[in-house]
Parts: C-alpha cells; sequence; structure tokens
C-alpha cells in the first residue's frame, strides 16, 4: 500500500469517525503519555536520591561505627593499664602506686571519648534531602 | 501464578511493574524493621549498662561517705592541713570536693526515700548526668528508654500512600467509550500504564523515607551504643577506684574506729585540753585518705550525659 492508498483510506475513514471524539483521544492519549514521561522521571530522580542516600549512610555510618570502636578500643588498652598499676599498688601496699593508678584513670575518664567523634560527625554531616 | 499472569496480560504489563515496585517496597520496610529491632537491642544493652552505673555509683557513694566518720572530727586548721597537704602520686587532695560529691549522693539518696519513680529519677539524674536532679533530667533520662518515635514512620506508612492511583484508569475509560476496537486497546494500555507509573512512584517515594529512616535509625545506634560503651567505662574504673579507696580505707580507719576504752578516754581528755581529737600522725592520714577520696569522688561525679540524654 503506497502513501496515495493510504491518505485515500484514512479520508475516508475520517468520514466514518466522530471528530469531537477522535480530537478527545488524542487530548487523552498526549495527557496520559506525558503523565508515564513524568512519573518515569520523578522514579529516576527518587532512586538516584535513595541511593545516594543509602550509600553516604552506609560510608558515614561504616566510619562512625569504626572510630567509635577505635576510639574506646584505646582508651580501654590505657585503663587497663593503669588498673594493673592499682591492682599491683594494693599488691604491694603501695600508696604511691595505688593513688598514681587512680588519679590516671580519673584523667582518662574525665577526657570526653565524644570530643573528636563529635568532630568527625561534623566532618561527615549530609546535607542530602530526599524531596518526595 | 496464573492469575498473576492473567492480570498482567490483562493491564498489558501494568501489573507486573506494580508487582515489581511493591516487592521492593516490601523489602526495604523488612530491612527496616530489622534495623529498628537492633535500635532496640542497642538501646536494651545501653539501658542495661547504666543501671549497672547507677548500682555501682551508689556503692562507691556508700563506701565514700564513710569518710564523714573520720573527717568529722578534725578541727577548722586540721581541715585546712588537710585541703592543703601536698600532691601525692599527681593527686592533689580536695577534701571540699569530695564534700561536694557527697551532698550530690546524700540528695539524690533522700531523693531515693520518696519512693516511685521520683526515686530513680533522682538516682538516675545524680548517677547518669551528674545534676543534683531535676525534673527536666528526669524526664530526659525516662525518654531514653522510649524508643517509640521509631515506630511512627511504620505507622505513617500504614498503608494509605499505597492505595492512591486508580484515577486516571477511570477517565480513560470514560474517554474511550465508543471508540474504535485497535486505540481503544491502545489506549487502555497506556491508562493502565500510567495509574501503574502513578503509583510505582509513590512506592518509590516510600522507599525512599524509608531510606531516610535507616538514616535516623544508625544515628540512634551509635548514639545509644556510645552510652552504653561510656557506662560500661566509668563503671570499670569505678570498680578499680573503688577497690584502690577501701584498700586505702582499710589501712587508715583501723586508727580512728577500732579503738579501745583507753583510746577514747585519750582523744576526749586531748580534744579537752588542745580543742583537737587526732594526733599529728591521724590527721596525716586522714589527708592521705582523702586524696584517695579526691580521685574516686572524681569518677563519681563524671556524668555519662547531659540533661538532654545526649552522651558525655
Amino acid at each position: 500500500m503506497n502513501k496515495q492508498q493510504i491518505a485515500a483510506k484514512l479520508a475516508a475513514a475520517s468520514k466514518h469517525l466522530p471528530r469531537q471524539d477522535v480530537a478527545r483521544v488524542l487530548t487523552a492519549f498526549a495527557q496520559a503519555s506525558s503523565q508515564i514521561a513524568q512519573s518515569q522521571q520523578n522514579v529516576v530522580l527518587i532512586e538516584a536520591q535513595r541511593d545516594l542516600l543509602v550509600a553516604e549512610l552506609n560510608l558515614k555510618f561504616g566510619v562512625i561505627h569504626a572510630a567509635i570502636g577505635a576510639i574506646f578500643s584505646e582508651r580501654r588498652a590505657a585503663l587497663d593499664a593503669h588498673f594493673a598499676v592499682i591492682q599491683d599498688g594494693i599488691k604491694r601496699n603501695d600508696r604511691e602506686r595505688i593513688l598514681a593508678g587512680m588519679d590516671a584513670v580519673g584523667q582518662i575518664v574525665k577526657g570526653s571519648p565524644f570530643a573528636d567523634l563529635n568532630e568527625l560527625a561534623q566532618l561527615l554531616k549530609s546535607n542530602i534531602e530526599i524531596k518526595i | 501464578m496464573a492469575a498473576d499472569r492473567l492480570a498482567n496480560i490483562v493491564s498489558f504489563g501494568a501489573a507486573g511493574r506494580v508487582e515489581e515496585a511493591r516487592l521492593e517496597l516490601d523489602r526495604m520496610k523488612e530491612e527496616y524493621e530489622r534495623q529498628c529491632a537492633r535500635y532496640e537491642q542497642h538501646l536494651h544493652e545501653a539501658g542495661i549498662a547504666l543501671e549497672g552505673l547507677i548500682a555501682d555509683k551508689q556503692s562507691a557513694y556508700e563506701s565514700l561517705r564513710r569518710i564523714r566518720d573520720l573527717t568529722a572530727g578534725l578541727s577548722a586548721r586540721e581541715r585546712t592541713f588537710v585541703s592543703q597537704s601536698p600532691v601525692t602520686a599527681g593527686v592533689a587532695t580536695n577534701l571540699p570536693g569530695v564534700e561536694a560529691t557527697l551532698r550530690g549522693g546524700d540528695l539524690a539518696m533522700a531523693g531515693a526515700k520518696a519512693g516511685g519513680a521520683a526515686a530513680s529519677s533522682a538516682i538516675g539524674a545524680w548517677a547518669l548526668v551528674g545534676a543534683l536532679g531535676s525534673a527536666s533530667t528526669g524526664t530526659a533520662i525516662s525518654s531514653l528508654s522510649g524508643g517509640a518515635a521509631t515506630n511512627a514512620i511504620l505507622a505513617w506508612f500504614g498503608g494509605g500512600a499505597l492505595s492512591a492511583g486508580g484515577a486516571g484508569v477511570a477517565g480513560g475509560v470514560a474517554v474511550i467509550g465508543g471508540m474504535l476496537v485497535l486505540p481503544a486497546v491502545a489506549l487502555t494500555a497506556m491508562f493502565t500504564h500510567a495509574a501503574a507509573s502513578k503509583k510505582i512512584e509513590e512506592m518509590k517515594s516510600c522507599g525512599a523515607r524509608y531510606a531516610a529512616e535507616f538514616k535516623k535509625c544508625e544515628e540512634r545506634i551509635a548514639e545509644a551504643n556510645v552510652t552504653k560503651l561510656r557506662a560500661l567505662e566509668i563503671r570499670t574504673a569505678l570498680q578499680y577506684a573503688l577497690k584502690g579507696f577501701e584498700h586505702e580505707f582499710n589501712r587508715v580507719a583501723p586508727s580512728f574506729l577500732s579503738l579501745r576504752w583507753y583510746e577514747r578516754a585519750w582523744r576526749w581528755l586531748r580534744f579537752r585540753l588542745t580543742g583537737r581529737r587526732y594526733s599529728t600522725r591521724q590527721v596525716q592520714l586522714v589527708s592521705e585518705l582523702c586524696t584517695a577520696a579526691t580521685a574516686l569522688a572524681g569518677i563519681i561525679d563524671q556524668p555519662v550525659m547531659d540533661e538532654e540524654g545526649r552522651p558525655q
């Protein structure tokens, strides 16, 4: 079927079609098409934001949890050394050793482990916000 | 299965797309629920650590307050001597500081005698925040064991958002009434997919909200974790410092507390004659014990959190 034949067939068919309905169908078709395109665009945007947030989340909290573990392990190791001094002081009845151990333990405990953590959290602070 | 295939055919594949998105959302919801359970577990562990710390601080306070039996007999001049005694092993004796620690404990224990929620609030405020106890502090501590906020998002996802959509299909059906068959099929597919796309978009939005909540949940987990670790750290430090203090107390106390009748008589006589209850050696011993008490009081006073419940 060549172009002329198609044009002739369409011209013949158009005589049987209600013009108003054709216009409504075409408009609805265009609207639905636009709606699908818009939704797909939104889905892509949402997925991208979500994936970015999840990736950032995994990275940030991976670092934070590791930092928490490292900070407290380091403090625990230092405390253990001073606990041993206290124990040894008690065993030897050595007042100076006991006091030195107690003072060192107090100094460590008084130093907040959160100063470093807060700084780290500030550094890792995210500005990602999902717009939905 | 056959019904799913049929639905997929009837909806020109739209049902399959919606189902896929729904399954993805269900997976995110399950993951979020697992994370909430993880948070509850961390909160529970932090609660146990904090309760243990409160108990340890009470024990340390009970032990420390025995020093009053010794310091009560000091004259003003002897108190000055004790307070100005030289630094031993890096510890400067701070008798007023020890007494301030004991006063804080006294207030908390007096509050505890009131019984009920006020009691645990008073002791909790003293042991965890280091404050002498205030209503706001009590509220902050009690709110720590809440955790109900994490469930708010689940309530938010009560299903309403997923049930949206469908109007496009109805609109489409109205428009295509009386049309030729082929364009009608094309349009049905179009409108079905338009409605499906809308539903999928809403489900993706819900999924993204879960992701945003993961973040808040992770922050709470980290906070509960550090609170637990900090409480355990202070507990252990307190236990060892208490051992040191008790060793010192047991060394010093027999010179004061287990006196024979003639020793008590001599002390009374000395007080009458000189205004001093203790010998120079005894004052020296009190001073030595106060040094250990200062170190212990410093750890007792160490807060775990501020008044808002943030780890310190």
